[in-house]
């Protein structure tokens, strides 16, 4: 089994945790939509606000006012809704995007963070101080289920052809399987020191988990779970994305303060695009065409084209922009 | 409570040794400062290149011992008033005149914050020179109450002051150098 063969933890289950969010990565599950009706969607922790943005514009974000803090934000495509997640405050906030009105907060306590939707539309929200998962009904938000996790659980992604919400848990250097069905942990895979964020490649073909202390991209088939390569990426990667075609893997270093661009079939260095100032998340629209990265320190988002891998522009948006997430806006008024 | 928990984390993960030992919460913060300097670019950067060279202009640290040059990678442990941090340089660009570096082992009593990662970069300027250091750092005690000297505040305090009191070390050892 290749699996063994990568000396694999699995099975073991080691549990803890919740998880956390990966709010780009999730935001974009299945095939590429109709060009043009998106909103990019931007957490600013240290604004409290969201800053959205027309992906054609681009130009004056408007702002939304949420409670302190956003740490993270996904879209989740099966309850039409944004939601933040305020780590400090213990709370997530669901936001009605076409009003964007607030239009529930979600008092879950601890330390969120990480945080997915699956298909139904349920909420596996990480805790980053109790290594769990928690589990939230789509419709009333209460809770369904904790799940042990590993330590310190950062970002999570909903896999919807794998059937599989991932944590990555960042102080065991590992990620978790979740099967959404039997809401347990199936498997634990290492992954690296400091594994923080998780991005999906079309079909579930690949994931690719940022791992902060190593400085290295761990790339893992999900069915059946494999390791398929560990990458070297720059100082402090905070974000990964894949193209939506090709399948390159784009991953944020924050202290290298670029994205480095690898081909995955075969693994090539494509080089790095420099940013703004300690990026951290990273979103690619469903065409391949632009790649969007907050880039905390500076307040703003690089926009880059993705073909000419060149940044194209910096976009003022709010302090502290840590996470985005692309909105479908064919339903925005 | 919290504090004796994370000081018996923090002192089991020391005895571990060697591996970077730093864990942190979910929400980091920053703590930017600036200095103008009426020199050029290349005196200021001279003085601060060298990253075991700190203990040569930053008024805080007593002492550092190091390795590795100006190598990715490299490491220096700085003494301060109330102990040692340990940090390793990741991103040296001496054509930016920049270079990045993390904090590998913490020290609350040292420093109360769990982890950082820190830039330093001289800028020109019409006049001369401002040099920009620019920290992410997190709280030390990242449980959900931190004490007061562990919480946020005290973290964006002694980080702000140490940046700051680097960049007044800078600007007054080329003041004296003339």
């Amino acid at each position: 089994m290749r699996g063994s063969r990568h000396n694999w933890a699995s099975s073991s289950l080691r549990l803890l945790c919740l998880a956390l969010p990966l709010a780009l990565r999730i935001a974009l599950p299945g095939v590429a939509q109709a060009e043009g009706g998106r909103e990019l969607w931007v957490a600013c922790q240290d604004a409290g606000k969201v800053a959205t943005l027309g992906v054609q514009e681009l130009d004056a974000p408007r702002l939304v006012d949420v409670p302190a803090g956003p740490a993270n934000l996904i879209y989740s495509q099966a309850l039409d809704r944004v939601i933040t997640v305020h780590s400090e405050a213990g709370l997530l906030a669901l936001i009605d995007p076409k009003t964007r009105a607030i239009e529930k907060q979600i008092d879950v306590g601890g330390r969120p963070f990480g945080i997915a939707s699956d298909a139904k539309g349920r909420l596996f929200v990480g805790d980053w101080n109790a290594d769990v998962v928690r589990v939230y009904d789509p419709q009333t938000f209460k809770l369904l289920k904790e799940i042990a996790v590993g330590k310190s659980p950062a970002h999570i992604v909903f896999l919807p052809v794998a059937k599989r919400i991932v944590v990555a848990n960042r102080e065991s250097g590992t990620v978790s399987f979740i099967d959404p069905e039997r809401l347990e942990v199936v498997l634990e895979l290492p992954s690296g020191e400091g594994s923080f964020a998780i991005g999906r490649a079309a079909n579930d073909d690949l994931i690719a988990v940022a791992n902060v202390r190593d400085g290295t991209v761990t790339l893992i088939q999900p069915e059946p779970p494999s390791l398929y390569e560990k990458v070297r990426t720059g100082s402090l990667p905070y974000g990964a994305a894949f193209t939506p075609g090709t399948k390159e893997v784009f991953v944020v270093n924050q202290q290298s303060g670029d994205v480095r661009m690898i081909t995955t079939r075969p693994i090539r260095d494509k080089g790095s695009v420099k940013v703004g100032r300690y990026p951290e998340g990273i979103a690619i629209t469903p065409d391949g065409n632009l790649a969007f990265v907050a880039n905390w320190a500076s307040g703003d988002v690089s926009v880059i084209d993705v073909a000419a891998r060149k940044e194209l522009r910096r976009v003022k948006v709010c302090e502290g922009p840590r996470a985005l997430a692309l909105v479908p806006a064919d339903k925005l008024e | 409570m919290n504090l004796a928990r994370c000081l018996a984390i923090g002192l089991l993960l020391c005895a571990v040794g060697g591996k970077a030992v730093v864990a942190h919460g979910p929400t980091p913060k920053k703590a930017l400062e600036t200095i103008e300097i009426a020199k050029s670019p290349k005196e200021v950067w001279d003085l601060i290149k060298d990253f075991d060279a700190i203990g040569q202009w930053h008024p805080s640290v007593k002492s550092v011992t190091a390795q590795g040059g100006n190598g990715n990678g490299a490491e220096r442990t700085l003494t301060l008033a109330n102990g040692d941090v340990k940090e390793s340089l990741d991103d040296y660009r001496a054509e930016d005149m920049s270079y990045s570096y993390r904090l590998m082992t913490e020290n609350f009593e040292a420093m109360p914050v769990s982890f950082y990662s820190a830039t330093i970069t001289v800028l020109p300027t019409e006049s001369g020179s401002k040099v920009e250091w620019l920290s992410r750092f997190y709280r030390a005690d990242t449980g959900n109450f931190p004490p007061e000297h562990l919480n946020d505040e005290a973290a964006i305090n002694a980080m702000t002051k140490f940046l700051r009191d680097g960049l007044e070390g800078i600007k007054a050892k080329l003041a004296a150098a003339k």
